[in-house]
């Protein structure tokens, strides 16, 4: 055994060299005859084989050297195809399909071989006699073996076939076929070959017609007839209308396995791939639309039959041989349930309890039939539908069922009529279903309207309800639920100042401003919420239960503080709410006080009329001015003019206290300016308090002589000059005495 | 989330632990009814080690991976194959026209030529670019896996087939610009060279469908001078950092299954009956073609998520 692997060490190193150097083949396959002859152990014979199909294939080995080397070799060779008849025993089948390889690389060589050497008949009757070895082995011989045979079938019928003469001054650069073969050859008559060849060529194409389903025989088949068409221009179109009449999916059916599909596939692509070819490298003008028509249908049909792992066929629907599937078995139940089969006809009794008129005409069981109101039908179709159902119905079965109404209501009839609220607690029995339930309401009263009058009933009667009185707030609640109310109100106030600062002027809803706006609109925007601020702040002075005398006698006081219900004021709390609200940003909330105070004036104007007042009284407008103005006063700035003036001159009335207060304003000789243009603006745009105006002007100019100056040049001058003049003679006066002083 | 779910999250694992060719050769030999020829011992499943010849008895099948660009999943599966303990002999191929990698935006992808640039040249060039970009979307960290498998990408189409893959690359050979840094740059460093001397392979393993119908037709363009039949696999992968994660240990256990089969082929026809080419019964003993199709479904089965496709084909 160890000898036998050094042996095949020794060849294989053998083989390299002659890999690594071509040049070397010649000598080497001589060198290794005797180590791989019939007589060796089938290893080497193996090996041998082997090494000589690769060397006749090998490309670097040039044709002629190839065609030296092969004359030698051929007794080799016939001795692995004959080793039966020459030696009684079998081949190993490795060398022999190798050997057969290497014949199909062999045959061109000595078929050229014998072209030019006519006289040498030896070596053509070894060539023979391994092929019609081969020949007579080809259809019996496994698949490894026959793909071997046939390709080596197919290189004969390319050699026996006449080809294309590319240039026939020079025989050995064309390839080797019949044409070169002269007509009167001894050894090889052209003639004669030729017919071998078209019969080995039917031969070949067999497989292809026979629809055999040996992927391994087709595709090889296939692959190897692809040369012939391309090389042998008088066999090619029998060839091609061979493969287009092929098709390997009519061996597709529904129980196709795994190997199949693959074996199918495989066949219809290689199939394909060889039409495809065909198409790519040669020009037939008759049969390329042909070729291209069948690509297209196998390929369509290859997609139909593999493209769901569906069977061919779509299977039977699933249908039970009996007739008794699950859906009809229902149907059956259903009209065994509803009692509409005419043979079980048994109408089911009434309920217990008072029924609906339309319970009193239900004559059946299902659910369904029963809730369904006619009324969604259209009256034109239930014209239509009547008379013909009617014709259609069974007299006697029309009798039957208004026989069973008839007595169904005369059963009723003898039965108690039940009362409003019996009715009505059946109505939400236990079996209530909304489907039967449909229109129940009307026909319950229908039902009673047709129903005796009443007679010998208890009276029913629903007793008026009174929830139990609240437990009387304490006053600490009282403050608390004050304060939270004040809170709320406030909190959103400023919730609301805050987003309007954040949205800066970019406010673009333009809204309905002051008076005329619904406060009821309030809440989204800060003036919203201010108009119901005041409102809110304003009206609860109007109590509802109040007598109007009560009114009368509280005076200012008035609202709240009656009937004993202690100091808790909420009026009053929002009120000072307010007016911090204002005061913790007075310049800016300015017309918040205005609307304010708008508010106020209007609630006591519209009070004083419900009193019927001889003469307008304004209490809370006047106190909450007045207080407002003397919480301003100290932070008025020499540049808030236009803030006093605008206060002074936008609510809508001025109390004589007023004036009293400018007046101490002015003793302020920074503050003088300003309030001699706040009484300068009233004299000239506010003429209902002119006269207070001036007189107030006057009072200053002779109680402050620091504000003389200024109050005397701008007002006195023309609204009351007299008193300047007066006073100039009091001057006059005045210096006459200190002269004479 | 900590970190990019498309980002891949290590290098991965040089020898998955688990080894799934037991668990293929089980099924097998449960479908078979084969049980009493083991499919392979323990030692013949162990991977050469660098400069040691391989185990002449033991049968390897060689394999090549391809994908669009030959960055992601066909590099992804190379590595898996190669690095897997029983290590096949594999190389890898991107069918597009150009190797295109994700750039910042997706009408600004990075493109390069197949066959003389090298997976270092990427890699170092996206570095500079932008390594924070290319970190997160895992193509750095793909290139890093990437020059570590083989030198760079190769273009399917300009595959010599049969040309011997040894010494030094052609793009090098040529002296092209890449002569500087790729003069070093042999066959041999690849991961799975072993076995892929001759330039010849058993399987191809596409990773897209696009790439199958490629290798189908530029297999059937060139005529398939060498009478070598092929199997040429289709597994769907979409092309992301995860799914090639996944299509990577589906295709290895596809490989490994497709591997114990060929083995067994070989053993039952080495070890005792002589059923050769004059056998009559030929359903008795199948050979390993035959059951590709059943090892496919097989395989199909616990791989739904990756539709597969298979043909035979020549070389």
């Amino acid at each position: 055994m160890s000898d036998l692997r050094d042996t095949i060490k020794q060849l294989n190193s053998a083989r390299e060299l002659a890999l690594k150097d071509p040049a070397l083949y010649p000598q080497i396959v001589s060198g290794v005859q005797a180590v791989i002859g019939p007589e060796r152990p089938v290893e080497l014979r193996r090996w041998g084989a082997d090494f000589l199909a690769e060397s006749f294939a090998s490309p670097v080995v040039s044709a002629e050297e190839k065609q030296r080397m092969c004359l030698g070799m051929l007794d080799l060779l016939k001795s692995y195809l004959n080793r039966k008849e020459e030696r009684g025993e079998e081949e190993d089948w490795n060398v022999v399909k190798s050997a057969v390889q290497c014949a199909a690389s062999v045959y061109p060589l000595v078929f050229r071989h014998t072209i030019s050497n006519a006289d040498d008949k030896e070596t053509w009757a070894k060539m023979a006699s391994m092929k019609s070895s081969i020949l007579r082995r080809m259809d019996t011989a496994p698949g490894s073996m026959r793909i071997c045979c046939i390709k080596f079938v197919a290189r004969v019928v390319q050699v026996q076939t006449p080809g294309l003469i590319a240039d026939p001054r020079r025989p050995e650069q064309n390839e080797t076929s019949l044409a070169l073969v002269p007509r009167d050859h001894a050894i090889i008559p052209p003639s004669n070959l030729e017919a071998e060849a078209s019969g080995l060529l039917d031969r070949l194409l067999g497989v292809l017609q026979d629809n055999i389903p040996d992927a391994l025989i087709i595709t090889a088949t296939l692959n190897a007839l692809s040369p012939l068409v391309a090389k042998r221009a008088s066999i090619s179109p029998k060839i091609l209308s061979t493969v287009l009449s092929y098709n390997p999916l009519t061996l597709a059916n529904a129980k196709m396995e795994g190997k199949d599909k693959i074996a199918i596939k495989s066949m219809t692509r290689t199939t394909m791939s060889f039409l495809n070819n065909v198409l790519k490298r040669t020009q037939h003008p008759a049969l390329g639309p042909r070729i291209h028509q069948q690509v297209e249908r196998l390929r369509h049909s290859l997609t139909e039959v593999f493209s769901d792992q569906n069977p061919l066929k779509r299977p039977a629907p699933d249908e039970p041989t009996d007739g008794l599937s699950d859906d009809k078995r229902q149907k059956l139940d259903r009209d065994a349930e509803a009692g509409t089969t005419p043979l079980q006809q048994q109408y089911p009794p009434l309920p217990p309890g008072p029924v609906s008129l339309a319970q009193l005409f239900t004559l059946t069981n299902d659910r369904a039939a029963a809730g369904f109101h006619v009324e969604a039908i259209p009256q034109h179709f239930v014209a239509q539908l009547v008379p013909p159902l009617l014709a259609s119905i069974d007299p006697t079965q029309l009798d039957a069922a208004i026989n069973v109404v008839r007595a169904r209501y005369l059963e009723i009839q003898r039965q108690p009529p039940p009362t409003v609220v019996q009715t009505s607690g059946e109505e939400e029995d236990d079996d209530y279903d909304p489907m039967t339930g449909f229109g129940d309401a009307e026909q319950a009263a229908n039902q009673i309207d047709q129903l005796p009058p009443l007679q010998g009933q208890p009276e029913l009667a629903i007793a008026s309800f009174h929830l139990p009185p609240p437990p009387p707030l304490t006053e600490h609640e009282r403050a608390e639920y004050s304060e939270t109310a004040k809170e709320r109100l406030f909190g959103a106030l400023q919730r609301l100042d805050d987003e309007a600062r954040r949205q800066g002027k970019k406010q673009g809803v333009e809204r309905e401003k002051g008076f005329n706006r619904l406060a009821a609109t309030g809440g989204e925007d800060r003036d919203g919420w201010i108009a119901l601020l005041t409102r809110l702040v304003t009206r609860p002075t109007f109590d509802v239960n109040q007598e109007n005398d009560n009114i009368k006698q509280e005076g200012d006081e008035r609202s709240l503080t009656k009937k004993g219900q202690g100091t808790i004021d909420l009026p009053k709390i929002l009120r000072e709410a307010f007016h911090r609200y204002i005061m913790d940003d007075w310049r800016r909330r300015i017309d918040v006080a205005i609307a304010w105070l708008n508010e106020e004036w209007y609630a006591d104007r519209l009070l004083s009329k419900q009193r019927e007042d001889e003469e307008l009284s304004l209490p809370n407008y006047t106190h909450l001015t007045l207080s407002l103005l003397d919480s301003l006063i100290p932070y008025l700035d020499i540049s808030d003019t236009r803030h006093l003036i605008r206060f002074l001159s936008e609510i809508p009335h001025l109390p004589t206290e007023i004036f009293s207060r400018i007046e101490k304003l002015a003793l302020d000789p920074e503050r003088v300016q300003l309030c001699t243009q706040t009484l300068l603006y009233l004299i000239m745009l506010r003429p209902p308090v002119r006269e207070g105006a001036v007189d107030c002007a006057e009072r200053i100019w002779r109680g402050n002589a620091d504000a003389r100056a200024s109050v005397g040049g701008k007002i006195l001058s023309k609204w009351r000059p007299d008193v300047l003049v007066e006073a100039e003679e009091g001057k006059l006066l005045g210096e006459g005495v200190k002269e004479e002083g | 989330m900590a970190s990019d779910p498309r980002r891949r999250p290590a290098p991965p694992p040089p020898a998955p632990p688990t080894p799934p060719a037991a668990v293929a050769d089980s099924t097998i030999m449960s479908l078979d009814g084969t049980t009493d020829t083991p499919p392979r011992t323990n030692g013949q499943q162990q991977p050469p080690k660098p400069g040691e010849e391989p185990d002449p008895t033991s049968y390897k099948l060689k394999f090549c991976t391809v994908c669009a660009s030959n960055n992601n999943r066909s590099m992804e599966a190379h590595l898996r194959l190669t690095t897997a303990t029983n290590a096949y002999p594999t190389i890898s191929f991107g069918t597009g026209s150009l190797v295109r990698l994700p750039g910042p935006s997706i009408s600004q992808p990075n493109v390069y030529t197949f066959n003389n640039t090298s997976y270092e040249s990427m890699y170092s060039e996206l570095l500079a670019k932008d390594e924070r970009l290319y970190r997160a979307n895992g193509i750095l960290p793909m290139l890093e896996r990437n020059k570590n498998v083989k030198w760079g990408p190769e273009r399917w189409q300009d595959w010599h087939i049969g040309v011997p893959r040894t010494g030094k690359r052609i793009a090098t050979q040529d002296g092209t610009a890449e002569s500087s840094n790729g003069a070093e740059a042999e066959y041999k460093n690849d991961k799975g060279y072993l076995g892929t001397e001759s330039g010849i392979v058993d399987i191809v393993i596409t990773c897209e469908e696009r790439c199958w119908d490629a290798v189908l037709d530029d297999l059937l363009s060139r005529g398939s001078p060498l009478n070598r039949p092929v199997h040429v696999f289709n597994v769907d992968i979409k092309d992301n950092h995860e799914e090639a994660l996944i299509g990577g240990k589906a295709i290895l256990e596809l490989a490994d299954e497709l591997n114990a089969a060929a083995g067994q082929a070989r053993q039952e026809e080495g070890g005792g009956g002589m059923n050769g080419f004059d056998a009559g019964d030929a359903s008795a003993r199948a050979g390993f073609d035959e059951r590709v199709p059943e090892v496919l479904a097989r395989w199909q089965e616990r791989w739904p998520q990756l539709p597969a496709l298979w043909s035979l084909c020549w070389f």
